[in-house]
């Protein structure tokens, strides 16, 4: 149980550092393009921009609920050994796992389709496809050999 | 004799508990042996429907909150 509360002030901790890590990228690089000292040679389409804005908020937001539901487990005994029993609850670890499996193959084959889509459309998109294809094999093959010494 | 309350049956592997007969003796609710065994209520629900088969582990603690062998508590049959 003490290990869990260390751990959740690790993990509060280094959330902390992410969300002012990212939130400093965010000025130094856009005063960065403002003052000129980095040129902007970005072409984004009004799609792509909003698209990034969204994604780049989502994140800090869901940074700050991250951060906010670590310090109210700290805060609250109650629920920080409810939470912990949950985390090591065998049965919630078997479905996060067979969820995890199956998103997995169907994310690959989608990449696969994808990929094979691209190569007839557009050739930047398709090394850009065919890199990720490439990455995700590799570190599938890494993953199993590694664990298979492990266990 | 206690009668088998709960079969699990996959791919040859055939298991029964008694959970939730030895809970019911003792008056207890999911909850509480959960709470006992460090698990969750959904776990032991599973367990009781047959829809999980345990962990080794929380097997032998569950046995054991209940003072019984391991074998007493989930029969295991396989019929291949």
């Amino acid at each position: 149980m003490n290990e869990y509360r260390i751990s959740i002030r690790r993990r509060r901790i280094l959330l902390r550092i992410l969300f002012w890590f990212t939130l400093a990228m965010n000025i130094v690089i856009g005063e960065l393009f403002v003052r000129n000292i980095l040129p902007d040679q970005r072409t984004f389409t009004e799609l792509a921009n909003n698209f990034s804005r969204i994604v780049y908020f989502g994140f800090l937001i869901y940074l700050g609920f991250a951060i906010h539901n670590c310090t109210k487990l700290l805060q609250n005994e109650a629920i920080l050994k409810e939470k912990y029993i949950a985390s090591r609850d065998e049965r919630s670890l078997f479905i996060r796992e067979k969820v995890n499996r199956i998103a997995f193959d169907v994310f690959f084959a989608v990449l696969f389709c994808a990929t094979f889509i691209a190569s007839l459309i557009n050739m930047a998109v398709f090394h850009t496809l065919v890199a990720v294809l490439a990455f995700v094999v590799i570190l599938k093959a890494v993953l199993q050999v590694y664990m298979e010494r492990k266990y | 004799m206690q009668s088998k309350l709960c079969i699990y049956s996959k791919g040859g592997i055939h298991t029964e508990t008694t959970i939730k007969q030895l809970r019911k003796e003792r008056k207890l609710s999911q909850d509480d042996l959960a709470r006992a065994v460090g698990t969750t209520r959904q776990t032991i629900t599973s367990i009781e429907c047959g829809k999980y088969i345990a962990s080794l582990p929380l097997a032998m603690k569950i046995a054991r909150f209940f003072g019984k062998p391991v074998e007493e508590v989930f029969l295991y049959d396989e019929t291949l």
